[in-house]
């Protein structure tokens, strides 16, 4: 299992990254499972607001993850 | 059948220019069936934090989704009201204090329908396009914005 993960706005900054990948050595298989991951790796990611998107569609919910599927984390919008 | 518009960038590297802005305006000359443009022109501006001033904003986004997002939303407006035409630009990279950064503008054949079509085109766009923004203070220190 592969998947890419991107990091947007200030979670770049938390992170020192702008994307990793998540490969079978710690599979995801949902984005409740994702969330998890990562807030221990990134601890900091506990007190960050975000959204997650799969395949550029913002989820609602615990969403089922595929291999190969773009993964982002979005922290709320300020287009404009 | 409505036309819908051809794949184009909804993005502008750095502040909008008023030269741009003037050349999409100008470009309607050529349709006489419009009677009103209603336009949105978003600025930087110089917020203040204690001591500090915002000298500039950068801009980033999710590109490929917010691209797409930008064409759901130009469509829809499309689809749901009688317009002649609209337009979006948006700012990616830097932009100074007292620059633009956002443009948007109806066009439509009265003037009735523009105020309130522009009003739904910008609020959808600050909710639903992925943009972020970074509040860049003169003295080097930054702040994101939520």
């Amino acid at each position: 299992m592969s998947v890419n993960i991107k990091f947007f706005g200030n979670l770049a900054e938390v992170t020192g990254l702008d994307q990793i990948t998540m490969d079978h050595a710690s599979p995801v298989f949902d984005s409740a499972i994702l969330k998890e991951k990562l807030k221990n790796i990134y601890p900091a990611l506990g007190a960050c607001k975000f959204a997650i998107a799969v395949n550029q569609t913002v989820t609602s919910g615990n969403q089922d993850i595929h291999d190969g599927d773009e993964v982002a984390l979005l922290p709320p919008y300020a287009g404009g | 059948m409505k036309k819908t518009h051809k794949a184009h960038s909804f993005f502008v590297d750095g502040a909008i220019s008023f030269a741009h802005i003037t050349k999409i305006i100008a470009k309607h000359a050529t349709n006489p069936e419009i009677g009103a443009h209603s336009i949105f022109l978003g600025q930087v501006r110089n917020d203040k934090a204690g001591e500090k001033t915002v000298s500039e904003i950068h801009y980033s986004a999710y590109r490929e989704m917010a691209e797409k997002e930008f064409l759901k939303i130009e469509n829809e407006i499309r689809e749901q009201y009688e317009i002649t035409c609209l337009h979006i630009l948006h700012s990616e990279g830097k932009v100074q204090a007292g620059e633009v950064s956002l443009f948007a503008m109806v066009s439509a054949k009265h003037r009735e329908n523009t105020f309130g079509i522009l009003k739904e085109l910008v609020d959808r766009i600050k909710k639903r396009v992925p943009i972020w923004k970074k509040e860049i203070f003169s003295d080097g220190t930054h702040r994101w914005i939520q």
